[in-house]
């Protein structure tokens, strides 16, 4: 019979093969965590977004003005009314915490990691009566895995 | 006599063997290293869902009814105009029942629970509104009182949002 034992070369090629079959396994890993991560971020937009929306309903109309591109960041943001400052449990404005590295790092941290910023566009809208509004697009931009992500959202403030 | 055993007329030696199953070893620990950190990675993000599905099931309920309370009772801006926040919400719904909600932190619950205007003691909702929830503030924001802003957070994952009060007292 002529049988001989395997080499270390056929091995090697055979480890290669076997490597080449589990990388689709491993991209499919790594897709659906991509997917999540996604979706993780969308949902927190989406919260981010109608936030402002609600708050527009309670902005003197006057205030309601543009935030152009590339917008405003939520982290280490200015005092907008909307993100800053955040919290506050005590009776007096001294109490009142902001998202920063130093009050609240873990919200800090992720907010930065995917790099949410805010814009508004607002148009303003007359009606013959005199009435007016105003259509305010709330767009909320963030990062991920190396893409500029965004999430659009409308909104009307009638001048009340 | 085959030839997969005896080569050249002599057997594997040690050696030989040694360098197989130390090669042998190496491929198992980092093929199974990988599998186990896919395993937790896995386990990780179907924990991030469930948080955000639970964010979103008690953010619906609480949206529902509060953009339809008449008035805030509880957290209300301090007297210099600046925010306040608290875990629990008060307020008078639509037809003039007072309404909380309270963060239960030991059981990551946000519950709710109506307050009778006058004696007796407060009924609780059999079913939390919120679960999963490890920390919870709300915020009064305006000096109108007609937003309630709430953060939510779990593991590292955050919800923000606001509700304005439709109705007025």
């Amino acid at each position: 019979m002529n049988r001989r034992a395997v080499s270390f070369v056929e091995v090697i090629m055979a480890m290669g093969i076997l490597a080449m079959c589990m990388l689709p396994v491993m991209t499919m890993f790594g897709s659906s965590g991509r997917a999540v991560l996604k979706s993780q971020n969308l949902a927190f937009a989406i919260g981010l977004a109608h936030k402002i929306s609600q708050h527009l309903l309670d902005t003197p109309y006057e205030l309601i003005i543009d935030v152009p591109l590339p917008g405003s960041s939520i982290a280490d943001g200015p005092d907008d009314g909307f993100f800053n400052p955040l919290t506050n449990i005590e009776s007096t404005a001294a109490g009142a915490l902001r998202i920063t590295q130093a009050q609240l790092p873990e919200l800090w941290n992720f907010l930065r990691k995917y790099e949410f910023r805010y814009s508004l566009i607002v148009n303003n809208v007359n009606f013959a009566a005199g009435d007016r509004m105003k259509c305010v697009g709330i767009i909320i931009t963030w990062k991920e895995g190396g893409k500029d992500l965004l999430y659009k959202l409308y909104t009307y403030v009638p001048d009340m | 006599m085959y030839q997969t055993c005896r080569r050249n007329g002599r057997g594997t030696t040690f050696i030989e063997l040694l360098i197989g199953t130390t090669i042998l070893a190496l491929i198992l620990g980092f093929v199974a290293r990988w599998f186990f950190m896919q395993r937790e990675y896995q386990k990780r993000l179907t924990r991030i869902s469930d948080i955000q599905n639970d964010f979103r099931r008690s953010s619906w309920e609480m949206i529902q009814e509060l953009q339809m309370a008449r008035t805030i009772i509880w957290p209300r801006v301090n007297a210099d105009n600046s925010l306040r926040s608290d875990t629990k919400l008060v307020f008078k719904d639509f037809t003039g029942r007072i309404v909380s909600y309270y963060h239960v932190p030991g059981s990551k619950e946000v519950r709710r629970c109506v307050i009778p205007n006058g004696p007796g003691d407060p009924v609780v909702n059999p079913v939390p509104i919120g679960r999963g929830i490890a920390s919870m503030s709300f915020t009064a924001t305006s000096p109108t009182n007609r937003v309630i802003s709430y953060c939510m957070s779990t593991d590292g994952v955050f919800s923000l949002d606001a509700v304005y009060l439709i109705n007025t007292d």
